[in-house]
């Protein structure tokens, strides 16, 4: 059997967790909507907050896609 | 025009996002033969929603961030670099201006909306692909059939990525924003 080489291994799983934590953390926002409302309309700081996170976590979901595509065309190798 | 930390903070967050999103929708989906141009320019989805919502603000973000990327990191020259950027300006604006003529909202919410944002991004992108490319041809950087294949892939690879990330963008956050004082649809 061919041996997975370490830093992929760690790549890979660091890429699970993050899109995993970016997954729960949509859900929780769509649970959650109607307090996100009530603590927006207390606080504008945090609304920006809880804006540019979104879009970063779509960032991160998009770079790791990224990293995966560059492997699949073997321009990044392990 | 007012202009005050909140201003800058979001046009500085909007480049910060962008720019690694610029840098590797080049390297992922080139296009040989066109400098510094994407199959898939996702940096696109992120600013034309923050020019809804911020104006010049979330449009200079986008700006300087493909044209950090375009230079700085690629080295293509001066030309090639301040050329993507100021299309990367004009396009978002573009939109804009089409949402504020026609007094569409950023929620999207009627259909109207809907189908308002389905003509201007395509419109907004083929302005900004028209330009880049015929600067592009003007300076020599590219020959004829470039042009065409510069003009359609900015179309589509600008057009595809705004759908695909605007939209559920604008359709989730845009309540939130609202509340900001900054949301120009005040």
């Amino acid at each position: 059997m061919k041996e997975v080489p370490y830093t992929l291994l760690f790549v890979l799983t660091f890429f699970c967790l993050t899109s995993v934590t970016v997954l729960l953390d949509f859900i929780q926002q769509k649970i959650a909507r109607k307090y996100y409302h009530r603590v927006i309309e207390e606080s504008k700081t945090y609304m920006y907050i809880h804006i540019f996170k979104t879009l970063a976590e779509i960032s991160l979901l998009w770079l790791i896609v990224s990293f995966i595509g560059q492997v699949w065309m073997g321009w990044i190798s392990f | 025009m007012e202009v005050n930390v909140r201003h800058i903070a979001v046009t500085g967050v909007t480049a910060g996002l962008c720019l690694p999103l610029a840098l590797f929708a080049i390297i992922l989906i080139p296009i040989p033969g066109l400098p510094a141009a994407s199959g898939f320019w996702i940096p696109a989805g992120f600013y034309f929603v923050l020019t809804l919502w911020f104006g010049i603000w979330g449009a200079l973000g986008g700006h300087i961030a493909t044209t950090i990327a375009m230079g700085y990191f690629f080295g293509y020259t001066l030309h090639v670099w301040l050329d993507g950027g100021i299309g990367d300006l004009i396009a978002p604006l573009v939109c804009l201006l089409i949402f504020k003529l026609t007094k569409a909202s950023p929620e999207l919410n009627t259909k109207r909306d809907k189908i308002i944002w389905a003509i201007a991004v395509p419109l907004s992108s083929l302005v900004c692909g028209l330009w880049v490319h015929t600067i592009h041809l003007l300076f020599g950087t590219i020959t004829w059939p470039f042009w065409y294949i510069g003009v359609l892939t900015y179309f589509i690879g600008d057009s595809l990525a705004i759908f695909i990330v605007g939209t559920p963008l604008l359709k989730s956050l845009t309540s939130y924003v609202k509340q900001s004082p900054m949301y120009i649809w005040h």
